[in-house]
């Protein structure tokens, strides 16, 4: 009786927060997925009832085809280059010395104090045909007329690696404490140098931290809405950015969830083939 | 020529001095121990000596050659760590190949000569593991192994055992040493186990606060320490303060303040008569005797059973005196009784004392 009563303390000790999880996250999903299988009208709206027609269209319509495959392009280049900027990075802090790891840890991370609004709006001031990179350019005479940033995929792109690459960082930053820092001097005893060590002992080990930091870079890169939103512009749409106009543009809820639900079973799929390779790759020799 | 020689090693920080003139010359294929507490230099040592620091002064010369600017690198030194810092995403014989590679051996060489590695600390068999996938010992034996491959100048060992368990500890410390012996080649190993260095080490070098305070072979420095540091770091001994009265060749008469008693001792060649110096006795080499004879009497006050031997502690008027004897049935003596204290002059090694102290 004393024992039953024990094993139930846990459930209900995590009961406020399974109660606060089901009401803000699964509620909504279930009330989305509801909707989008309800057919629409432009004159009454959502009508009820239950169709596939929006996925019909969401997945039939060449116009979409094109938004999911730019999603999931700019979301790869953003994970690529975020590997390729994050995993030097935090080595390099790394190796600092103590008061300036700390120092330069803390500025890394710190454009996540500020809103991804207010830093998307500053890479447009940036990136415009009169901003401050292209004036510079021209006042370097390095280029003939203005270079193309704002409404871009390259300009997409480069503002989703500012805002994603703090979370590769910590990511890697992390697989790097539970590095033996002797190994380093081990591989040095047996006369490797120093780029050799960073790529033969040093990356192996902290590969499932970059692959990990991958995950957590691609889904926020893949869901962005305000960066693509700001630098994207109308003319160049993701997926976020479609579901929202179907929402507030054209007030097709139906066919915005839809595609909604669409971008979560494709994001989702992707993380989880990838979760699970990572883990039968690495399962040898992690701890 | 030595294989190996410091000359003058200083190595200062802001506000400490790590290590404060370490003189060492070692000669090929001897297996030297740098023995202290935390602290006194002897890892210090041994990272000027691989590379991975630099003295603030002093010479590292190996085969005559200095190595000042070499990097760790180019040293070609095989070291064995304390956590071994073996690479986890490597196999055993990954591991151990790692060193040939980046001398660019071909690969039939190698292979080879990770083989040869291998054997020589039995673990052929386990070529294909990973290292998580191996115990303490094993794990230990991989990277004497993978220093070893590279046929090193000068093979460092930084407190290679301390992570083992006492049983453990005591095979390996053997088969250190055989391995050592067979391979030849220069050894320096760190440590704090006064018991690990007598076991392996053909001189230790006992270190205190950055200095050398002792370099001798691990007979002379158990038997005949030279300072109040070298004999109680390594093993027991109970320390009596005394004044030389009279000296005759080797050996001399010592007068104890607290029992106004003259007890026999052995020179040392820096002392004269009048000396005030402190008599270091070793446990094993107190003999106990009835009350009456000896020459110190007092309380016995504690008697322990170690297993294969006794160790007693007897109350005197000038401090507390350990004996130790093997176990061969229960002793002669009890707790509380009164007992005699002998021992042969040549067993009472005698040290400068402090002045007045």
């Amino acid at each position: 009786m004393a024992n039953a009563s024990k094993s139930r303390v846990p459930f209900w000790l995590s009961l406020p927060a399974l109660l606060f999880f089901a009401a803000l996250l699964v509620t909504p999903l279930v009330m989305i997925a509801v909707l989008s299988f309800q057919s629409f009208d432009l004159a009454t709206g959502a009508t009820g009832g239950a169709t596939l027609s929006n996925y019909a269209d969401t997945l039939g319509d060449p116009y979409y085809h094109a938004i999911f495959l730019r999603t999931v392009g700019i979301a790869l280049a953003t994970t690529v280059i975020c590997a390729l900027i994050g995993a030097p990075e935090a080595y390099f802090l790394s190796r600092m010395r103590p008061p300036w790891r700390s120092i330069f840890l803390i500025v890394t991370l710190s454009p996540l104090l500020i809103s991804v609004v207010v830093r998307t709006l500053g890479w447009a001031l940036l990136f415009g045909r009169n901003g401050v990179i292209n004036n510079v350019v021209s006042a370097l005479g390095l280029s003939s007329g203005p270079i193309p940033m704002l409404y871009t995929i390259q300009g997409v792109v480069i503002a989703l690696v500012h805002v994603a690459v703090p979370f590769m960082i910590i990511s890697v930053w992390a697989a790097l404490q539970r590095l033996d820092p002797k190994v380093v001097r081990a591989a040095q005893s047996l006369g490797a140098g120093e780029v050799t060590i960073f790529i033969r002992i040093i990356l192996p080990q902290i590969l499932p931290g970059i692959l990990s930091g991958s995950l957590i870079v691609f889904a926020l890169a893949a869901s962005a809405f305000a960066t693509p939103a700001i630098i994207g512009g109308r003319q160049l749409k993701v997926v976020a950015t479609a579901t929202y106009d179907e929402f507030l543009g054209t007030l097709n809820w139906p066919l915005g969830a839809a595609i909604a639900i669409v971008l979560l079973i494709v994001n989702a799929t992707i993380m989880l083939t990838y979760n699970r390779m990572l883990e039968r790759r690495y399962a040898r020799f992690a701890r | 020529m030595a294989k190996i020689a410091l000359r003058g090693l200083t190595k200062r920080f802001a506000a400490f001095t790590a290590l404060d003139g370490i003189d060492l010359a070692i000669e090929p294929g001897e297996f030297v121990g740098l023995l202290g507490p935390s602290g006194c230099g002897k890892t210090t040592t041994l990272n000027i000596v691989a590379g991975f620091e630099e003295p603030t002064s002093g010479e590292v010369m190996l085969d005559g050659r200095n190595l000042r600017g070499v990097p760790a690198s180019q040293r070609g030194m095989g070291i064995v760590f304390q956590s071994y810092a073996l690479f986890p995403h490597l196999t055993v014989a990954e591991n151990v190949a790692f060193g040939l590679e980046m001398r660019k051996v071909a690969k039939p060489a190698r292979q080879q000569k990770v083989r040869e590695a291998l054997d020589l600390v039995h673990l052929a068999h386990l070529a294909d593991r990973y290292p998580r996938q191996l115990s303490g010992g094993q794990q230990q034996r991989v990277a004497l192994a993978r220093a070893l491959a590279i046929e090193p100048a000068l093979l460092l060992l930084d407190e290679p055992l301390s992570n083992l368990d006492a049983k453990l500890r005591e095979e390996m410390q053997v088969e250190i040493r055989a391995i050592q012996r067979r391979v030849g080649t220069t050894t320096i190993m760190v440590t704090h186990d006064q018991a690990e260095a007598l076991a392996t080490c053909d001189r230790i070098a006992v270190m205190d606060a950055g200095r050398i305070v002792q370099l001798a072979d691990p007979l002379t420095l158990y038997d005949a320490p030279t300072s109040h540091f070298a004999a109680s770091f390594v093993g027991r001994s109970s320390q009596l303060k005394a004044r030389i009265v009279s000296i005759d060749g080797g050996r001399c008469t010592l007068w104890i303040d607290g029992v106004d008693r003259a007890v026999p001792g052995t020179m040392q060649p820096s002392l004269q008569a009048g000396n005030d110096v402190v008599i270091a006795l070793r446990p094993e080499k107190v003999r106990l005797v009835s009350a009456d004879e000896g020459f110190l009497a007092g309380t016995l006050t504690s008697r322990v059973f170690q297993g294969s031997s006794w160790l007693f502690a007897i109350e005197t008027p000038v401090g507390t005196v350990l004996s130790s004897e093997p176990h061969r049935g229960a002793p002669a003596f009890n707790e509380g009784d009164r007992v005699g204290l002998d021992w042969r002059p040549e067993d009472a090694a005698i040290i400068a004392g402090k002045r007045n102290g």
